[in-house]
């Protein structure tokens, strides 16, 4: 019998209780870990979204820039209003290293004839875009298919596609994790401003400069260019993650809540406990338990509760964290895409320690209470 | 009986009830010899359980002396009562207060938790050998009955061998022959060298002591040998 066999016997002895109390540190440990999975998912797949884009500046016609990249982003598609001449001049600016010209539009395809999005793409594009996995430039007549489009027409590389009334051969399919562009059909530019009937138009320009450090002043310079407007990735970023920061101030409001309530279910069973078992606390005392050695026995019942509970709400954030990932994004503008909330190891043990912690606190006036019980008190009952 | 066990001088000990002080133990002196087996007696709210804490040192008093096993014991801080109750006392309670999830043999090895020896397994056997269990050791408390409780309590008293055992009450909740069978174990033990010290109400237990001492409130009223 050591003081770990004694608490964790002296814990299951009331299963109610337990339950209670940790379940009350279960729920506070899932949304507390649940908001730190959204913290560091909602980044990453954010961070890793504006990645995939593959430049660090989009210049795009005027209007609202974030509107129009978050279209770009999700793989929409917006007007074309840029001249191709502007995209030459872009790639004079100094800090410049390499630009790409898109055009976007939508047609019916396939035998359904049924609209889809399509991009119009220079032979930059699957170049500065290596995340896409299509490394090859399209030659007219060529189209490289997002997987949901191949997979809902059932077609694969080598069969033909008409988009506009013009045939195409497929020469490429995305993988199907490319999930913002597995809609998109791809082809050469030059067939995308036949179908538009537009000529030398573009709908954005990917622009890569050459030191990422010194990417607000290329931006500065671009801006210089009339009729074109710039946003840089980092201003994209920080404006998305603008529009979680009020889901994520909601679920701290929540977690605190949650969090005072688990405390006061660990408080309210320890109180419990303790009145209920004066008689054998002060027997302790009386065969030589001292006051330090029963405060710290009721310590170890209080982080048994904490620990049982935040164990259980740990494995239900993990488990749950897919179908909460979709029920958050529901309710966000421009999230992006993939699972935003991801529980990592690091928010795993912040949370055990936040909730053990919690009920350890929890427990002060309990164990002040086991403190103040005489060994007396055997003999008095 | 050859050396004095404890020495108890003009001890008082009184608590305060809203504005009244009530003394429960009033001057009461006298001397327990080692392997003595004293009984004390008296009416409920006579004084006994108030005795008992103050010389078991489950508490303090307000004056008077207290040797136990010939070291002063007056004015101890509560650290070192603990530490003198650890090593020279053992208690037996009307309530057994054993610990229902733990064993016969979890529960009588508890002492030497607290003590931070390591539980000697020969003694834990020996004891509840001793006080008729060997048969009982892996059952819990609520698989016995109320006489094996208290035995089981008896054993945890004597776990780290003291060489005094205070019980109060401890037949309180047992039948006549359960009793009976429990204060031949006290017998046993006082005839070992046990200095052993037991409140009770029973006169017919009382008489099977060494010596009884009867208290009226709070005074001793009466100390005869048997």
């Amino acid at each position: 019998m050591n003081y770990l066999g004694l608490s964790l016997r002296n814990l299951f002895r009331r299963p109610a209780g337990l339950i209670a109390s940790a379940l009350t540190v279960a729920i506070a440990s899932f949304v507390t870990l649940t908001a730190f999975g959204l913290w560091y998912g909602y980044d990453v797949a954010l961070s890793s979204e504006v990645d995939d884009i593959g430049a660090s500046i989009l210049a795009i016609p005027k209007g609202c820039p974030y509107e129009a990249t978050g279209a770009l982003l999700s793989g929409a598609a917006i007007g074309y209003a840029i001249d191709t001449d502007l995209m030459h001049r872009a790639r004079d600016v100094e800090g410049v290293s390499e630009v790409s010209g898109v055009i976007m539009g939508q047609r019916g395809a396939g035998e359904k004839n049924k609209v889809h999005i399509f991009y119009g793409v220079d032979e930059n594009y699957f170049a500065m875009r290596p995340g896409l996995g299509v490394d090859l430039v399209l030659s007219e007549n060529e189209i490289a298919l997002g997987s949901d489009i191949a997979s809902g027409m059932n077609l694969e590389i080598g069969d033909s596609l008409q988009v506009g009334g013009v045939e195409f051969e497929i020469v490429s399919v995305l993988s199907p994790d490319k999930k913002d562009d597995n809609s998109i059909i791809f082809m050469n530019i030059q067939s995308a401003w036949e179908i538009l009937k537009v000529d030398k138009k573009l709908s954005s320009i990917l622009i890569q400069v050459d030191n990422p450090d010194e990417t607000e002043e290329v931006a500065k310079r671009l801006m210089e260019i009339p009729d074109l407007q710039v946003v840089t990735m980092n201003d994209f970023y920080e404006t998305v993650q603008g529009f979680a920061s009020g889901a994520r101030i909601a679920i701290m409001s929540v977690l605190v809540v949650i969090i005072l309530i688990a405390g006061i279910g660990v408080l309210l069973a320890q109180v419990s406990s303790v009145s209920s078992r004066r008689g054998e606390i002060g027997m302790m005392r009386s065969m030589g338990a001292s006051v330090s050695q029963m405060v710290g026995l009721s310590l170890l019942d209080s982080i048994g509760i904490g620990l049982i509970g935040s164990v259980f709400g740990v494995a239900l954030a993990y488990a749950l964290a897919p179908t909460m990932s979709n029920l958050v994004k529901s309710g966000l503008p421009q999230a992006p895409d993939g699972q935003i909330i991801v529980i990592n190891f690091v928010s795993v043990l912040v949370t055990l320690a936040i909730l053990i912690v919690i009920s350890v606190i929890a427990n002060l006036i309990p164990a002040i209470s086991v403190a103040k019980t005489k060994p007396v008190e055997a003999a008095s009952e | 009986m050859n050396d004095t066990a404890m020495r108890v001088n003009s001890l008082v000990k009184t608590y305060t009830r809203g504005s009244e002080t009530i003394r429960a133990v009033d001057g009461v002196s006298l001397d327990i010899d080692s392997g003595e087996m004293l009984a004390i007696m008296g009416r409920s709210g006579a004084g006994k359980t108030s005795l008992l804490s103050c010389i078991g040192l489950l508490e303090g008093f307000d004056s008077g002396k207290l040797s136990v096993l010939g070291h002063d014991m007056s004015d101890l801080t509560e650290a070192k009562r603990t530490i003198n109750r650890r090593s020279m006392l053992g208690f037996v309670f009307q309530r057994f207060f054993l610990l229902p999830t733990l064993t016969a043999y979890e529960n009588v090895s508890l002492p030497f938790l607290f003590s931070g020896k390591r539980a000697n397994k020969e003694r834990v056997l020996s004891l509840l050998e001793t006080v008729g269990l060997s048969e009982r050791i892996y059952h819990k408390p609520s698989q016995m009955s109320g006489g094996e409780m208290q035995r089981v309590a008896i054993a945890r008293a004597l776990a780290l061998d003291p060489p005094i055992i205070i019980a109060d009450e401890p037949t309180g909740n047992l039948d006549s022959k359960n009793a009976d069978k429990m204060f031949a174990l006290f017998e046993d033990l006082a005839n070992k060298g046990k200095t052993i010290i037991i409140a009770t109400h029973s006169k017919s237990l009382a008489d099977r002591c060494h010596r009884v001492v009867e208290l009226s409130d709070g005074r001793k009223v009466r100390d005869e040998k048997n």
